[in-house]
């Protein structure tokens, strides 16, 4: 008992003196944040609902960081019991216990993290490690990261870890070590002369290199791949200019017929902005890009060394984000996007009805986007039937296949045609109407998930939102969408009404409608209500109702929900 | 008696601890500004006025609407209170090259800054976007908020409001 007493007297004093010092130079800071999910699963065999044994999942987690001057350590609980359905996006997580904790220094010049870290080099094409909880993907890096800025203008980074695969009452890490370096220069930091210079200029370049031992195969596979990419960043006030180019080496894998053709991707971007226009020009091209931190990934979620953007425009209504989303094609893709935006200004003494139409009070604004993606021009030397041996007759370096690089004779993917028309009436009115029109290759973009195959599908959608603030703090939303199509599942419509109370309540009540499916028990309304309560950085939810099959994306990523019924209830808190 | 010891030192841990948090700052780590060049977030300053940092993305519906409603009252709120509004994107590189299209489209005037692998993001303990912290002239957290529905920024602006008082 008297051990005890003392040890703790000695740790309070410790903390507390700890804490007075704190508060006198650098204090000591705790942030992080809470999420908890939950959901009780009814079966509904209509809709392909299924009912887990539990009956029940629940996904929690709690990240806290503490840090003081220039030192920070972190962590964070997971709890998966058992996980909700569909998630995560790639292996099992499970259990309970730590799975990401790091500490690290930082002074001017210099960061050192030791424990897990998410990095990124460039915009990820050879590099990226990063989490995206409502998706349920995460490679983290368990090792050892630098960051170091010898002179003003000049940064470098070096890695060294393995990336979380799995999480098993631990991190489970995948087999393969990575290491690399990123070193980007700032010309107009570097050189003081520029420092005052319009134009801008960054240049960057990356390595990173995967080792992966004991490998059996029929092909004697390289142990060591390196992957390297440079990029160019320049800007001068309106006009922008960004390019990346990346190769990977030889890299024979599950996901590319174990060919050793080294892979390339290209990735520019054009951007002219000002007050109240702007041009946005994309393209891409991509061939053999996939690169996991193993040879032989069980999923494509699983272990991905890069992140390869895809350059089609993230949809945030419902019926255009989850049912035909697009996500890279990393192994053979060439596309190109263009997105034009007009602000028609404010006209105060409007001459013509247009004029009073477009201007008004408040402007109106036009967004109009095009986004185009075909697989690539390329040819292949056998075919997949043919034995090792023939394979070896016609291609002994085992390339595969050859890439015409810029050519669009590839195969059409996607043609996604949209325009946006927001206009805000008066101070109670506003209005937005949307509408999309998609050439969507679903079984093409989609084989790796889907069986039957589906032909081409023709989509129009139309939106229309509109939001009518009653008082101060009272507001309705309506939002009705359709979507016509002859293939897939047929027509669909969605109808929203949202009701807010601000800065506490909110409520929704949601019906999707397949409409026009051509099986007459699979005409199904799936409908969901939700209400919630927030205060400051807390937020409450619950749900209950129906929901469909599909696609839920997150930045660029996406990943496959099963159909569920049931009750759910989210909570999230920061502090 | 010993208990009681116990129960004291604890207690006076746990008040401590407490009052280090209510002290939480903005914490030191690296984004980038529109023009490509690094800046640690926490030296940007406001000559001692109130600092909004908002955490938005391009994709996200209502922080678009957010920080619209708020841009047409920015003016009269710089006016006022002198506040400073820094609206972090937390777009990847998918859409961060969305950004700088979309925030002049949009006629925004507030300071810009990007967080393309979300590291600032973990950092402050977001959640989820929209999220919003109110900063005071000394550089530390007062209020923050999670979501947004309209009118929400009534409330800001009395917070911001109190702390110029």
């Amino acid at each position: 008992m008297k051990v005890l007493y003392y040890f703790l007297s000695t740790i309070s004093v410790l903390i507390v003196s700890l804490s007075i010092q704190a508060q006198n130079e650098q204090p000591l800071t705790i942030q992080g944040n809470f999420q908890i999910d939950t959901q009780y699963y009814n079966e509904d065999s209509l809709i392909g609902a299924a009912q887990p044994e539990s009956k029940q999942g629940i996904n929690a987690q709690g990240y806290i960081t503490l840090s003081k001057g220039g030192f920070q350590v972190g962590g964070r609980y997971e709890f998966y019991g058992p996980s909700l359905m569909g998630y995560p996006a790639g292996s099992d997580w499970k259990g309970s216990g730590i799975g990401f904790r790091f500490a690290s220094y930082k002074n001017t010049d210099m960061e050192i993290t030791v424990g897990h870290f998410y990095e990124q080099f460039g915009s990820g094409m050879i590099f990226r490690s990063y989490n995206e909880p409502f998706l349920g993907v995460d490679n983290a890096m368990d090792g050892v990261r630098v960051r170091y800025n010898p002179i003003k203008g000049i940064h470098l980074k070096g890695v060294f870890g393995r990336q979380r695969l799995a999480f098993n009452s631990k991190t489970v890490l995948g087999s393969g070590l990575l290491r690399g370096g990123d070193l980007e220069v700032n010309i107009n930091e570097l050189f003081e002369k520029l420092g005052a210079k319009k134009t801008k200029v960054t240049l960057g370049a990356g390595m990173i290199s995967r080792y992966q031992g004991y490998l059996t195969s029929d092909f004697e596979l390289p142990k060591n791949v390196a992957a390297f990419s440079s990029r160019l960043d320049i800007r001068k006030g309106k006009v922008g200019l960004s390019a990346e180019y990346a190769y990977k080496m030889n890299d024979p894998n599950n996901t590319n017929g174990d060919i050793f053709k080294p892979g390339k991707g290209i990735l520019g971007s054009m951007v002219y902005s000002q007050k109240g226009f702007s041009v946005l020009l994309r393209g891409k091209v991509i061939d053999n890009m996939s690169f996991s931190s193993v040879r032989a990934p069980s999923s494509p979620f699983d272990l991905n060394v890069n992140y390869m953007p895809a350059i089609t425009k993230q949809h945030t209504y419902n019926l255009p984000a989850t049912l035909y989303p697009y996500a890279t094609a990393v192994n053979g893709e060439i596309g190109f996007s263009g997105e034009i935006t007009y602000k028609f200004k404010k006209t105060k003494n409007a001459k013509s009805k247009i004029d009073k139409l477009l201007g008004g009070k408040y402007g109106t604004k036009v967004t109009i986007g095009y986004t185009h993606a075909n697989t690539l021009d390329t040819t292949h030397f056998y075919s997949n039937e043919a034995s090792l041996w023939e394979q070896y007759e016609v291609d002994p370096t085992r390339q595969g296949y050859s890439t015409n690089f810029f050519s669009m004779k590839g195969r059409n993917m996607i043609k996604d045609f949209n325009i946006e028309i927001a206009k805000k009436i008066n101070k109670k009115w506003k209005g937005k109407y949307t509408y999309f029109n998609l050439v969507f290759d679903k079984w093409l973009v989609q084989k790796a998930v889907i069986n039957d195959h589906i032909p081409i599908i023709y989509a129009d959608i139309h939106v229309v939102d509109v939001s009518y603030k009653i008082n101060k703090k009272h507001n309705v939303r309506v939002e009705l969408q359709n979507l016509s199509t002859k293939q897939d599942q047929g027509d669909w419509a969605t109808a929203l009404i949202e009701y807010t109370v601000s800065p506490h309540w909110f409520a929704t009540v949601m019906d999707q409608y397949n409409y026009g499916n051509e099986i007459e028990n699979q005409k199904i309304h799936y409908p969901i209500i939700s209400a919630g309560y927030l205060k400051n950085s807390t937020r409450i939810e619950l749900r209950y109702g129906k929901q469909r099959a599909g696609i839920f994306c997150v930045g660029g990523v996406c990943r496959e929900v099963p159909a569920s019924n049931g009750i759910a209830l989210s909570l999230s808190s920061s502090f | 008696m010993i208990k009681k010891t116990i129960i004291l030192a604890l207690s006076i841990c746990l008040s401590t601890l407490t009052f280090a948090q209510e002290l939480s700052k903005v914490p030191s780590i690296t984004v980038k500004q529109l023009d490509g060049t690094a800046v640690d977030i926490s030296t940007i300053k406001n000559d001692g006025k109130p600092i909004i940092i908002n955490f938005w993305a391009t994709w996200c519906s209502p922080c678009k609407k957010e920080l619209n409603n708020i841009s047409e009252l920015y003016d009269e709120w710089v006016e006022e209170t002198g506040v400073k509004i820094i609206a972090v994107s937390i777009d990847d590189s998918r859409s961060s090259s969305r950004v700088k299209p979309y925030i002049d489209g949009s006629g925004w005037d507030f300071d810009i800054l990007l967080d393309e692998n979300s590291d600032l993001k973990r950092a402050m303990g977001v959640t989820s976007p929209p999220f919003t912290f109110l900063i005071d002239g000394e550089g530390n957290i007062v209020y923050k908020h999670v979501g947004y529905s309209e009118g929400d920024e009534d409330e800001l602006y009395e917070k911001v409001l109190e702390l110029v008082k």
